[in-house]
């Protein structure tokens, strides 16, 4: 009966255990996934943000000085190339997180030598022929995530600036 | 059987009280961590590598999702006044601080979802550009947190409990990294 006992609350322990290591570690994909959905669920698509306000309800604490750009990329059918031209004099940035929320990339304007982007995103297992200089390879851990531009608007000017900017950013299959 | 069966009853048990204390885990980082270092009512993880700390990943997903590494941005956190009050727009705040060495700043005001506080004048947040400082050297200014106008910068808290400020600093000065705990950081006091 005591050896019963005694398994009994190994097998709780063990549960509590588990439970408690596997909800922190799937909680943040669960509110990916949640953003995902909010934003439209579609992959490989931008979405051109607007300044955001109070009801903006697809990511917690948006910045209202901020237009995003958002895309869940999917590198299931191979790399995808990312370009932008992006001429603004006010800060911008462009980062990249894995489907753990975690950000493993990002980068502002005043670290690219060029206003023209030209990003390939590629699975870490995915071999890839050899790029251009003017080409930069982010190497994603994982074959899901997200990249979010954020711009910063400083005027009415910036928003009429800005939206020309993001309808100018694009994705598509890398060939 | 029955001995298998109150393994896996129990085992499910143990699950359902593991992910509930996950759960309360998450929501108490804010009241008593020591992942959050606090510099008067400010507060702030010493480091957003977010792989580093599971619990961590989970409570900035819930208040912060999508937040930036700390090689590019600093955030502070504000949720109560200096007398540790919970922020209410029951109340009306003077915030009084200096301007940063940063290349932006930006104050935001948050309700309890984490979401914008509605208001008639659409303002939710003021910064380094738009913010009316109290001398020509742009080094000092005063910020009212109100439902009520004010003048001056007036950030409306619309009707809200449990609100909470957010100050970022994008690309600060290497000093500002440096002294996160000391360097000197605005004070919220309540005014009404």
């Amino acid at each position: 009966m005591k050896t019963h006992r005694i398994l009994y609350g190994v097998v709780l322990i063990l549960g509590f255990v588990m439970g408690f290591k596997a909800f922190l570690n799937f909680y943040p994909e669960i509110l990916f996934q949640g953003a995902k959905k909010k934003i439209g669920g579609l992959e490989n698509v931008l979405r051109l943000g607007n300044l955001p306000d109070h009801t903006s309800k697809m990511v917690v604490k948006p910045n209202p000085d901020f237009m995003y750009v958002s895309c869940f990329y999917n590198l299931e059918n191979g790399p995808l190339q990312l370009t932008a031209n992006v001429s603004n004099a006010n800060y911008w940035s462009v980062g990249f997180y894995e489907p753990n929320t975690i950000n493993f990339y990002v980068k502002n304007d005043k670290q690219f030598n060029s206003n023209k982007l030209n990003f390939i995103i590629t699975h870490k297992g995915y071999s890839l022929p050899k790029a251009d200089d003017n080409i930069e390879v982010i190497k994603s851990k994982t074959k899901k995530g997200l990249i979010l531009f954020r711009f910063l608007v400083n005027s009415n000017d910036d928003v009429k600036k800005i939206k020309r900017i993001q309808k100018n950013i694009q994705i598509k299959q890398f060939e | 059987m029955k001995k298998t069966l109150i393994i896996f009853l129990l085992f499910t048990a143990g699950i359902l009280l593991g992910c509930f204390w996950a759960n309360f885990k998450i929501d108490q980082v804010k009241i008593d961590s020591d992942l959050i270092i606090r510099n008067g009512i400010w507060g702030y993880f010493p480091s957003m590598d977010l792989a580093a700390n599971d619990l961590q990943k989970a409570y900035i997903g819930k208040i912060g999702l999508f937040a930036l590494q700390d090689s590019e941005v600093i955030y502070f956190i504000a949720s109560t006044d200096e007398e540790g009050n919970p922020l209410s727009s029951l109340n009306d705040y003077k915030l009084t601080g200096a301007n940063f060495d940063a290349r932006y700043w930006s104050y935001a005001l948050y309700g309890e979802d984490h979401f914008l506080i509605p208001n008639d004048e659409n303002v939710f947040s003021f910064n380094m550009e738009n913010i009316v400082y109290r001398d020509s050297l742009k080094s000092t200014y005063e910020l009212y947190v109100s439902k009520n106008p004010q003048n001056g910068n007036w950030l409306p808290s619309g009707d809200a409990n449990n609100m909470s400020i957010l100050l970022r600093l994008y690309n600060p000065a290497t000093h500002i990294y440096m002294n996160k705990a000391s360097i000197k950081l605005p004070t919220l006091k309540k005014i009404n």
